[in-house]
């Protein structure tokens, strides 16, 4: 029983991971970038054209005229947006700019009462479903522990673009109204992480692998924000040494839990020996 | 035969009114009761002659009668202008004053940016029209906003132009104010305005479907269509409470206040007969616009609701 506790446990010791990552990363130090333009060029590839041209990064502007009037959808107002968003934030502002630009009146915004926060929304749900698109065919070969962390990486890599206007939109949805919203989406983010890594686990570990990455993925976004580096090798050094806290407090989760164990045994073997049936 | 029934009980009702009612409002009760009487004429006739004949042309209803669709227009004519000078007061002693911040809310909704050409359907008295100026002037210091004020009945219509009269809005391009019927907006241009608006108006139209067509005709691609509109209280402890308020509490106050009772009562009884939320959504979709979610907020437990839908 502990020898399989502790095998689930190993799928959390992340700690594994970050030697091999640093090494990978140690010539890229060299190839300096424009900080304007950074990107990460490991093994979890925060695409160049992505940050270069975030304005078409995403996913290719509306190419449709607006002249046609043919039926858009709702969603083709917001990926439009998206590409107003480094100039003019995550707001109304940028969904009224798309809307003029695709040929509506600017009174269209109404279809987005919630402004920045809904279009957060789409972005990240846009975000989620590019996900396994990007990953395809990248994870074969690798370990748990390295699938884990160039999913992580890969999703990072996504905020990229708009790192520039990334701490207004984690402000926004810190708001008490936007909450559920940020926690549905941080959870699906680190379940579909852990699913691409072929995760299968049926009991209590599955919420705590996800409980520790959902961690370990706030905290690295949050410090991506502030990272100044170039190609954001602060960032992923830091990502590295949540990893491997998480990994020790997963042992610490582990032993303590075992004491625990021993100890109730002990009680109950107590409880029986003075003749007490259970 | 329960219409002439229905019909004929509001004769009544009406006339043992009108010896309690004030010379001043005698004019206004005494046309309803007229138009009703020449229902009730027809229909006699129509019986004398052919039992079956009465039912050859298609009956909705006003209030919770059922009448002609031919005549709802005149009927509801004469309600508003039985109503239209009393109209803004008798808002505030039925709703306790809660219309106005439904309106705010509606214009907040509406959330229009510089330069937008509004219709508001129904938009007599000016309330929509005054929020729609006032909130682009306070809100982005602009005055290129445009709203043309849209009514059946001339006498809201006055009212309208009354209230205008004191604001800065006077005698500008910013307002303007047309009469007709809003099944046929046939002197407004397709694809000519960005927002259309419609507050306590719909329910009192014979064919909302096709005030719905209109309203997607003159809208421009990617246009909002918006609607205030009393609608169903669903929580039954509520709808309980709101239905004694209504059928007691108000056309009393419409007696008291506006000496007005009949008039009042079918304000009540046609809340009832419009569709519920879903149904009018559906509605909404139905004609073509783009709906976001289901479509429409419930204001104040559902006693009123916001419902919205996008040309695109």
């Amino acid at each position: 029983m502990a020898a399989i506790q502790r095998t689930l446990i190993a799928c959390q010791a992340f700690s594994l991971l970050s030697r091999p990552a640093t090494a990978r990363m140690a010539p890229l130090a060299l190839a300096k970038t424009a900080t304007t333009a950074r990107t990460f060029t490991a093994s979890a590839s925060w695409r160049s054209e992505d940050s270069a041209q975030p304005s078409q990064s995403p996913q290719d502007a509306q190419q449709q005229p607006a002249s046609s009037h043919a039926k858009t959808t709702p969603e083709a107002i917001l990926k439009k947006a998206l590409t107003f968003v480094p100039q003019h934030g995550w707001t109304t502002v940028s969904i009224a700019k798309a809307a003029e630009s695709m040929g509506y009146p600017t009174i269209i915004h109404g279809m987005f009462p919630k402004g920045g926060a809904d279009l957060i929304d789409y972005f990240l749900q846009d975000c989620l479903e590019r996900l396994p698109l990007e990953l395809e065919g990248r994870m074969d070969g690798l370990g748990t522990q390295e699938k884990i962390k160039l999913g992580t990486l890969t999703r990072l890599g996504m905020i990229a673009p708009y790192i520039d206007r990334w701490h207004e939109a984690l402000a926004i949805m810190g708001q008490p109204s936007n909450v559920p919203m940020s926690l549905n989406h941080l959870a699906k983010i680190v379940d579909e992480i852990w699913h691409l890594a072929g995760d299968k686990s049926a009991d209590m570990n599955w919420y705590t692998k996800r409980a520790s990455l959902a961690g370990v993925y706030t905290t690295t976004e949050l410090y991506m924000t502030t990272d100044k580096s170039p190609n954001y090798q602060a960032t992923q050094k830091f990502l590295d040494r949540r990893f491997e806290d998480a990994a020790t407090v997963g042992k610490a989760t582990n032993e303590a839990l075992q004491i625990a164990e021993f100890g109730a045994k002990s009680v109950l073997g107590l409880i029986t020996s003075k003749g007490f049936r259970m | 035969m329960a219409s002439r029934t229905a019909l004929q009980q509001l004769s009544r009702r009406a006339a043992t009114l009108v010896n309690v009612a004030s010379p001043s409002r005698t004019a206004g009760f005494s046309t309803l009761t007229k138009v009703l009487h020449q229902h009730n004429a027809a229909n006699n006739s129509n019986n004398s002659s052919s039992s079956s004949s009465s039912s050859s042309q298609p009956e909705t209803h006003f209030g919770f009668q059922n009448v002609p669709e031919s005549m709802k227009e005149a009927l509801v004519k004469q309600v508003f202008a039985n109503v239209a000078t009393k109209y803004d007061i008798m808002n505030d002693v039925m709703s306790g004053g809660v219309h106005r911040l439904w309106k705010d809310h509606f214009m907040r909704t509406l959330a229009p940016t510089p330069g937008t050409k509004l219709l508001d359907v129904a938009g007599g008295t000016g309330d929509i029209a005054m929020r729609f100026l006032d909130y682009c002037k306070e809100t982005h210091g602009d005055n290129t906003a445009q709203v043309t004020v849209f009514d059946i009945n001339p006498n809201m219509l006055e009212v309208g132009k009354e209230r205008f009269t004191k604001t800065p809005y006077h005698n500008t391009s910013q307002v303007s104010f047309m009469e007709g019927n809003a099944e046929n907006l046939e002197h407004i241009p397709d694809n000519s305005m960005d927002a259309y608006t419609i507050a306590f108006g719909i329910r009192n139209c014979t064919h909302v479907d096709r005030v719905l067509k209109e309203a997607y005709r003159v809208l421009k691609p990617g246009g909002r269509f918006m609607c205030l509109e009393f609608s169903k209280v669903e929580n039954p402890v509520i709808s309980k409470v709101y239905d004694v308020f209504s059928f007691d509490v108000i056309p009393t106050m419409g007696q008291i206040v506006a000496n007005d009772r009949d008039s009042y009562q079918y304000l009540v009884e046609s809340i009832r007969k419009f569709p519920p939320q879903k149904e009018f959504a559906k509605m909404i979709k139905d004609a073509g616009f783009t709906v976001m979610g289901q479509g429409y907020e419930d204001l104040t437990f559902g006693v009123a609701a916001i419902h919205s839908g996008f040309k695109l």
